[in-house]
């Protein structure tokens, strides 16, 4: 009877490892261990064993049919996984296809700069203020310190609307206007940023350009804290190992003024085609903001101090991106529009 | 203000320093040298030569066979013309010389070898005044041999100043040298001059002058000078002049504008026996009166405008342009300089108003020391007497109706140290100022300096404090960061809600595009606006730049379509374009007061939205799919209640626009452009826009809630309906809203069906609703009441189940 019952877990073995399905699996399963199953009908036989044997033989059929469950889970996990790898085979992709595009669309470079220029300013302390782009003679030019017939104004070429009413030259009327509505508090730190209009247009300049324009005001504001100002500010705009230099120069609302270089970009200050071989680029005019403009604005020029600078954004753009043609900005070919995120 | 630098080196001994190591300096200290240039480009193979004989060509009428030495070697030349003189000093250039009309080579003209060639001045590249087609002839003590590049100073460095309107004291070679002392511890000495002359003599007997204006003119220096000799300037005279820019004359001319260089003060010399009366008046022009200038052009003068005149007539405009009846001319004999000092903005307007600025009138304008006109006038009288063969007639006028008192600016120390942020002591501080050639004076606390006539730009103590920071260099100055109360950096609520309209759009694929915010009025007929439109209103400029931006904007959507076909006649046909940008709408026209400026979102879209793909094509632009966009721009500001209603927009087509209304305010305008609009701007695609008033949208942010989670669930219905066509969905989901009460959650439209199916006339629309209540479970008997309720007010419009 052993013998028997070992023949028959070597046949349903074999049988279990040809299976070719789960459904001839469950076949297998009904024929071995159903309840007229090979095992059902070995043990029939087991009256005629010596009653000392019985136990033996039970515990050997016990293990037999063990064993062939164990085979047929076996079997059947074989059989699954070869299911599943046939079906990896079908479902295979071509993972080198293009991907559906976002279709997103494209920010102006413009205003990618301005935006990251505001950023890095917020961060040290200044608000964002805005004003009118169609200004007053008074808040573009005389509460600039600029009057009728000063020379200056040869600097700035103006779109007039009126006699009294021009398109603004600068962002600069903003600091006259902040200036009067936060007298006496201080202290003043703001950034305006915006369209500019001059009446010039050439290969470099554009009689509609944006600026970024900064003021800070307090008790104690020094020139050395517009040159760290404006060292913080180049290192984050262009990179940390950017030098600035400033120069000296002559704006009417500011004194002392100061052109502000930053060490090229390009050549990183070896000098090439791009600095005209001086290793520096200008990108911003600056200065201690004018007693005579503090005093117009009702600031006491006794009492405060401040600085005030003035940048080009076009120009930012041009030197961050390599754009050499100004003109490329207001075109908004698609083709340069897709190159920014 | 141009700078040839051995010019400048005459006023001071700067010879250890090169151009380059000059000009770093004098840009640290705020005079900005932007370039060194210099007359022509290197002339090499041109030499100095002697004419040593001529004779006619053998075989030509019109040339002359030249024999002329360098020196060490003698050549022959084929000449075109005979000007010179056996002995002559002539420009030479040698088989292989460059000249600005191409390269020279031995040639053989006529059987006669020509070994080079001899040269005009033109044919050296200078704008000189010489006779006509002449050859150059050089100065006699020009070196043989020598290269002309040496002979004439054509290498001379020319430092090219981009002077800033204060600094006007540089705008002559001497104050450029007394800059350059102070920046390198030289002094600086004045070129030589005749002495000073006493007021009146000689001279003050054959000339009066009379200052009517004191106002507009308050010194005139004039002295006499006979006998002079009308020619052209010596080769090397006339060439200095080029170098800063100036066009030769004749040598009475030029050497006034010699000076003028020099010293800064403009010079006027006037054909004295061409001044009736023997008289200078300086007075107002006359109503009515005129006046030849030298371009001979006749002016109309008016009382605004200040005069030189002689007993009769006006003779010249006062530092802006001599009169053409006293110019100096070939026979002129006695010449009269003038070195006057006139009223800075008065000469200012008039020479804007006459449209003439000259190197004299930018001086007069940006201010002149009166100091220095008595000088100027010297050593005018001195080239007058060594170049151009006169002598002066003793004494000279000199009216100064008020001299300058010199004047003081008081600093305190401590205020250069706390805006400069510089640790400088006040000796220091004396010690710049003394460099200036300014004197100071300890007056307590304080520096009392003695500013110089020539720095009238020097007016108050932060004008001090500015020459100590550039003086001291501001390279020295440390970098801090602004101490004390902390502030916060921040942006506007406007701003912050115009970056989420932006990432809205960006999100949905537009791409910004900025545009000038100008327009032409040709624009409106384009976008069909009938007259009177409100937004034909726009504010015309009054010196526009072209017909093209001759108005400030009052819509977006002109330069957007200008855009769109831009980019269109470029292969690209998806254009998704949006811009955010003001429009200029005034109260009142003719302009009274700043108009309105209306932050305005303008949007065009054409063609498939983004790139084609294998697997899921792009859409392409629709109504529907724009007005999505505006919705989803409204959500991102968290505002609510829009309306949009069927509306005739002059520039959408006639049943595809609608006015978008937030209550009873009209926010924009949207739709599929009018064909003819797409006519006028030849565009072959349907494109769709939309502008909006950002200004109100984005001026508060909504407060934004967080509403509950529900706890109990929801039940959905589909309702299949059959609408009237004309009735609109919004009046539909009204009715559903009002019937369903608190009870309806959500009305999604899944389908719209017109045809064969549907009744003629009709519409199907089918919606799913969400019914909820968040207080319980919601049963299917109260959800059937409500529904049949929704069913019935539907009816009332006409709209019933689809069967
Ligand atoms: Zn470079």
């Amino acid at each position: 009877m052993q013998e028997a019952l070992r023949k028959m877990e070597e046949a349903a073995r074999q049988r279990i490892v040809k299976a070719a399905d789960s459904a001839e699996l469950k076949e297998i399963k009904v024929q071995y261990l159903g309840k007229k199953g090979e095992i059902t009908r070995i043990l029939r036989g087991m009256g005629q064993l010596d009653p000392k044997e019985r136990p033996v033989v039970g515990n050997i059929a016990n293990q037999v049919k063990e064993n062939l469950v164990q085979a047929l889970r076996d079997r059947e996990e074989i059989l699954k996984d070869e299911a599943r790898q046939a079906e990896y085979t079908r479902e295979s992709l071509d993972v080198t296809l293009p991907g559906v595009p976002l279709r997103q669309g494209h920010p102006h470079p413009i205003t990618l700069v301005m935006e990251e220029v505001k950023g890095i300013f917020m961060g040290m302390g200044f608000r964002v203020e805005d004003g009118p782009e169609l200004e007053t003679d008074y808040y573009n030019f005389a509460a600039l310190n600029i009057p009728r017939d000063h020379p200056a104004r040869d600097m700035q070429d103006s779109f007039y609307l009126t006699e009294d009413l021009l398109l603004r030259t600068h962002t600069s009327p903003v600091q006259a206007r902040v200036m009067e509505k936060m007298v006496p508090e201080l202290p003043i730190r703001v950034i305006v940023p915006g369209k500019v209009y001059r009446r010039d247009d050439d290969a470099t300049h554009s009689f509609m350009f944006h600026q970024v324009e900064g003021l800070a005001v307090d008790q104690k504001i020094s020139l050395s804290d517009l040159k760290g100002t404006l060292l913080s500010f180049a290192r984050q705009m262009f990179g940390p190992g950017q030098k600035i230099r400033l120069r000296p120069s002559y704006f009417p609302f500011t004194e002392p003024s100061a052109e502000v270089d930053i060490s090229c970009v390009m050549c990183k200050g070896r000098g090439c085609r791009v600095c005209g071989s001086t290793g520096w680029l200008e990108i911003l005019g600056a200065g201690m903001v004018h007693p005579r403009v503090f005093r117009m604005s009702g600031y006491d020029p006794e009492a405060v101090t401040g600085f005030a600078f003035g940048m080009g954004v076009e120009r930012v753009a041009m030197l961050k991106y390599g754009i050499d043609d100004l003109r490329m900005f207001y075109v908004n070919d698609l083709r340069m529009l897709r190159q920014f995120r | 203000m141009r700078v040839p630098l051995n010019w400048l080196r005459e006023f001071i001994d700067a010879g250890h320093l090169s151009g380059p190591e000059i000009a770093e300096k004098l840009t640290r200290a705020g005079v900005e040298v932007e370039g060194i240039s210099r007359l022509t480009p290197p002339l090499p193979g041109v030499v100095v030569a002697e004419v040593l004989s001529f004779a006619r060509h053998p075989a030509a009428d019109k040339l002359w066979v030249v024999r002329v030495a360098t020196g060490s070697e003698e050549y022959q030349v084929v000449v075109g013309i005979q000007n010179y003189a056996v002995g002559d000093r002539v420009p030479l250039a040698l088989p292989g010389a460059k000249l600005p009309g191409g390269e020279i080579e031995r040639t053989e003209i006529r059987g006669v070898t020509s070994n080079g060639m001899l040269c005009s001045a033109e044919e050296l590249g200078l704008d000189m005044a010489v006779e006509e087609d002449g050859i150059l002839i050089l100065e006699p003590d020009a070196a043989l041999g020598e290269g002309i590049d040496q002979a004439l100073e054509l290498d001379e460095e020319i430092l090219e100043l981009g002077l800033t309107p204060n600094r006007a004291d540089c705008l002559g070679l001497m104050g450029v040298a007394v800059e350059v002392g102070v920046l390198t511890g030289l002094s600086a000495h004045p070129p030589e001059a005749v002495p000073p002359q006493k007021e009146g003599g000689e001279a003050g007997r054959r000339v009066k002058v009379t200052i009517e204006d004191p106002d507009l003119c308050s010194r005139y220096t004039a002295m006499v000078v006979d006998g002079v000799r009308i020619a052209f300037s010596p080769p090397k005279f006339q060439i200095r002049l080029l170098k800063a820019g100036i066009r030769p004359i004749n040598n009475v001319v030029d050497i006034s504008n010699y000076v003028m260089w020099e010293t800064g003060q403009p010079l006027h010399a006037f054909d004295f026996d061409r001044v009736e009366g023997r008289q200078i008046i300086v007075r107002r022009g006359r109503p009515g009166e005129k006046i030849k200038t030298l371009d001979k052009q006749v002016r109309l003068l008016n009382p605004d405008m200040l005069v030189i005149a002689d007993r009769d007539n006006p003779v010249a405009l006062a530092g802006i342009m001599g009169g053409y009846d006293s110019e100096i001319t070939g026979d002129t004999k006695t010449v009269l300089v003038e070195a006057a000092c006139f009223h800075p903005i008065n000469n200012r307007r008039t020479a804007r108003s006459l449209g003439l600025t000259s190197e004299a009138s930018t001086r007069f304008e940006k201010g002149v020391d009166p100091a220095g006109t008595d000088f100027a006038a010297r050593r005018t009288a001195y080239l007058l007497e060594k170049v151009a063969g006169g002598t002066l007639v003793p004494g000279r006028v000199d009216v100064y109706p008020g001299p300058m008192p010199p004047w003081t600016v008081s600093v305190n120390p401590q205020r250069v140290r706390d805006l400069v942020g510089l640790d400088l002591s006040p000796e220091k501080m004396t010690d710049i100022f003394t460099r200036l050639g300014f004197t100071v004076e300890e007056a307590g606390e304080r520096l009392k300096v003695t500013i110089p006539s020539r720095r009238r730009d020097i007016e108050a103590e932060v004008d001090l404090v500015e020459e100590v920071a550039r003086i001291y260099g501001y390279e020295h100055i440390e970098t801090t960061f602004p101490v004390g109360v902390i502030t916060q950096g921040d942006k506007p609520t406007e701003q912050k809600n115009l970056d989420k309209v932006r990432e809205i759009l960006l999100g949905a694929g537009l791409s910004e595009a900025i545009t000038f915010s100008f327009m032409k009025d040709a624009a409106f007929n384009a976008l069909r606006l009938p007259a009177g439109h409100p937004l034909r209103q726009a504010i015309p400029v009054k010196n526009p730049l072209s017909e093209e931006y001759g108005l400030l904007r009052t819509t977006l959507l002109g330069n957007l379509l200008n855009t769109l076909k831009y980019n269109l006649n470029r292969q690209q046909e998806g254009l998704y374009l949006f811009e955010v940008g003001k429009v200029f709408i005034p109260k009142a026209l003719p302009l009274k007061e700043q108009p309105r400026e209306i932050m305005t979102l303008g949007i065009t879209v054409t063609g498939k939205r983004g790139d084609e793909h294998w697997q899921e094509p792009p859409t392409t632009a629709g109504f529907y799919w724009l007005k999505g966009v505006l919705e989803g721009v409204f959500a991102s500001l968290n505002l609510k209640g829009f309306t949009w209603e069927p509306a005739r927009v002059p520039f959408l087509h006639p049943t595809q626009g609608a006015e978008i209304r937030r209550g009873n305010t009209l926010v924009g305008v949207m739709g599929s452009l009018h064909p003819g609009v797409l006519d006028s701007f030849q565009i072959g695609q349907k494109v769709f826009c939309a502008e909006l008033d950002l200004t109100t949208l984005i001026a508060r942010t909504e407060p934004r809630g967080f509403k509950a989670l529900p706890r109990y669930p929801a039940i959905t219905r589909d309702l299949a309906l059959i609408v009237p066509e004309a009735l609109p969905a919004a009046a539909v989901e009204e009715a559903i809203r009002k019937a369903g009460g608190d009870l309806v959650e959500n009305i999604l439209l899944f389908d719209l069906y017109t045809g064969e199916q549907v009744a003629k006339g009709h519409k199907s629309l089918a919606y799913t609703i969400t019914y909820r209540d968040y207080r319980e479970t919601l049963r299917d008997e109260r959800v059937n009441r409500v529904q049949a309720q929704i069913l019935q007010s539907l009816a009332e419009l006409g709209v019933s189940l689809r069967s």
